[in-house]
């Protein structure tokens, strides 16, 4: 598969804060990556670097096929982002703020109702931008940032501040981005976003990656392997299912029929998470 | 750099600004001083000549009068079909004074068959008269080829500086109206450009614009929005006001040069501040020295204050404007003007490229 995204030491510096430090990996075409980390991590620099918006101190980025750096105005054509914070020309309409972003990238002028209909803002494609909830901007964001289908889209933070009736819409709507093949670069800092959408997540602190791989096998390599028991006598033991002395316990408590439920304990995100930064998000 | 970015950004800015209530501010505001002025000062027509004249309608001595007249004599010529009509209407008075054209006047002149010309005028005589009659001598001599054997230099001297006069040869409302098209350009240049370009920072949307666009084209669809206020503005300020410049290419080189250089030191100005409300705020300390100037050009000042106000850009533009609008040079060595103003441009956009290259990279 080839790389969208193909990142090799990587390096932002601010006199003497490296705020992204030598951060080396791949994102394959069609994949949606998820960068998790802290405020401060370098999330955001490293999406300014990729999308030729700051210029790395050190090391090589190339995004969909062209060096960020030296192709720059090579890869504007074929990536777009939604920001963090709303970023919509207020006084304009809905419909007048994708219609100048149409202009701008050089596709047709009716691109703009078709993506309008795909976020559900039809009906208010003509009201002013500024009157928009923070759901309706957030989905306006990610249709202006369809505009130019994309190969790579970079999104900082795309529910960040939503309700979660709002996010929950936002969240399908970037399902059904990667379904359709978009590649998605996502900085969240909700864990369980990244667990449900991204095939791969890396974990940032202090500008370093600290881990790397699908939520799954990063669960399983740090998260504990437990199950919580309910008897009869409405007590709760947790044992271990690595440990043989437990294994034995749950096997005579089953041979008693004093089990009501058995649950396993998966780790999560955020255990991974903390076991690595030291913190929670 | 790509056109139809460069394009689509200033239309849309060009609509968007307008609806900001802060730049809608900027452009009204000499607007409505530009009006006030231009009903508070009286019309600068030395008077008004009500003349009637019989003979040849169409005679090289009729086009004569009529541009002399110029913007400073407000002419109502009326012909008539004979000399005693012409003498009636002096006698009602109504009209100031009549001539009488023999027929092929124009001939016999420049055969030298010397005919007679009658100026006939009320008892007590009128400047109409008067103005008829010096124009007709120049109008004689222009048709028989006569060149004078001598030319009279006019030399005025003032007391101070030698441009005191220039609001008196202009005229009060002229004048004021001149430097409130000056402080109209400041004011889009220095309050409306950087406003446009702040607000783009501050709401975040330039990160959105940079992804397709770079800095340069964005920052030319900026300073192309000014260019389109200024030309709209000075526009409609010269329809509103009734001024009408003799010297049509002077002006507009004036306008334009000045206006182009203050867009720039705006752009620069747009850098420095983090929030469109802090423009607002803060740029009225920027348009004292910017504006100032313009309204003390044509005044007598101090020396050592007329040679610092001579570095301003305002001050510069107002003197190759007002020679524009006279049809005169009424401020001379105006080619110092023209220095001044490039000198500025040169600067201002040369910091900007400074700054565009620094920030991109």
């Amino acid at each position: 598969m080839t790389a969208a995204v193909e990142v090799t030491g990587l390096e932002k510096r601010y006199g003497a804060v490296r705020a992204v430090d030598g951060i080396t990996f791949s994102v394959a075409e069609g994949e949606v990556f998820g960068l998790l980390g802290h405020n401060g991590a370098g999330k955001t620099t490293t999406i300014r670097m990729l999308t030729g918006r700051a210029r790395p101190t050190a090391g090589r980025a190339v995004v969909a096929g062209f060096d960020a750096v030296t192709d720059r105005d090579r890869v504007k054509p074929l990536i777009n982002a939604v920001f963090e914070d709303p970023n919509l020309y207020d006084r304009f309409a809905g419909i007048e703020n994708l219609r100048f972003f149409a202009t701008l990238y050089g596709v047709r002028a009716s691109r703009a109702d078709e993506l309008l209909e795909l976020v559900g803002l039809r009906d208010a494609a003509k009201r002013k931008a500024k009157t928009y909830s923070s759901g309706m901007k957030q989905r306006l964001m990610i249709a202006r940032s369809l505009i130019n289908s994309p190969r790579v889209l970079f999104m900082d933070e795309p529910t960040r501040g939503l309700d979660p009736t709002s996010a929950r819409e936002v969240r399908a709507l970037i399902a059904q981005l990667a379904r359709e093949g978009t590649t998605i670069f996502l900085t969240t800092h909700y864990m369980e976003e990244a667990d449900e959408l991204c095939t791969r997540v890396a974990f940032l602190s202090q500008g370093k990656i600290v881990a790397l791989d699908a939520p799954r096998e990063l669960k399983l390599r740090y998260g504990q392997r437990t199950a919580n028991v309910l008897l009869r006598d409405r007590t709760e033991q947790t044992v271990r299912l690595d440990d043989p002395a437990d294994a034995a316990k749950v096997a005579e408590w089953m041979r008693a029929d004093q089990v009501l439920t058995l649950h396993s304990q998966e780790g999560t995100l955020e255990d991974v998470f903390v076991a690595l930064a030291g913190r929670p998000l | 750099m790509r056109a139809p970015i460069v394009l689509a950004i200033f239309r849309k800015d060009v609509v968007d600004a307008i609806r900001d209530s802060r730049v809608l501010v900027s452009l009204l505001t000499p607007l409505i001083l530009a009006i006030l002025y231009n009903s508070i000062f009286p019309e600068e027509r030395l008077f008004e000549a009500k003349i009637a004249y019989a003979g040849p309608e169409t005679s090289a001595l009729v086009r004569t009068l009529q541009e002399r007249a110029g913007q400073t004599v407000s002419l109502k010529l009326r012909h008539v079909d004979s000399d005693t009509e012409a003498r009636r209407l002096v006698a009602s008075q109504d009209v100031d004074a009549a001539f009488v054209l023999p027929p092929d006047v124009d001939d016999a002149i420049r055969q030298g068959r010397r005919p007679t010309i009658a100026l006939i005028q009320p008892a007590n005589g009128s400047s109409a008269a008067n103005f008829v009659s010096a124009s007709l001598e120049a109008g004689i001599r222009a048709v028989s080829g006569q060149t004078p054997n001598a030319t009279v230099a006019v030399e005025r001297v003032q007391a101070g500086s030698a441009e005191a006069g220039v609001v008196g040869e202009l005229g009060t409302r002229r004048y004021f109206v001149l430097a409130t098209v000056v402080m109209m350009l400041g004011m889009i240049a220095v309050l409306a450009v950087p406003i446009v370009l702040t607000e783009e920072a501050e709401k975040k949307t330039l990160d959105a614009l940079l992804l397709v666009a770079n800095y340069r084209e964005v920052i030319l669809g900026k300073a192309l929005v000014g260019v389109a206020y200024s030309a709209a503005s000075v526009a409609l300020m010269l329809g509103l006001t009734r001024l009408r410049p003799v010297d049509i290419p002077t002006f507009v080189a004036g306008t334009a040069l000045l206006a182009v250089a203050l867009i720039g030191v705006g752009l620069l100005l747009g850098g420095l501040f983090k929030t469109a409300a802090q423009v607002y705020t803060w740029s009225s300390l920027v348009l004292l020295p910017i504006i100032g100037p313009a309204f003390v050009a044509g005044l007598p000042v101090p020396d050592v204050l007329d040679v610092v106000l001579r570095a301003f850009p305002t001050l510069q533009g107002m003197r190759i404007m007002t020679n524009g609008l006279a049809g005169r040079p009424l401020f001379g060595d105006i080619w110092i003007s023209y220095a001044v103003l490039l000198a500025w441009v040169a600067i201002a956009y040369g910091a900007l490229a400074w700054r565009l290259a620094r920030r991109e990279s």
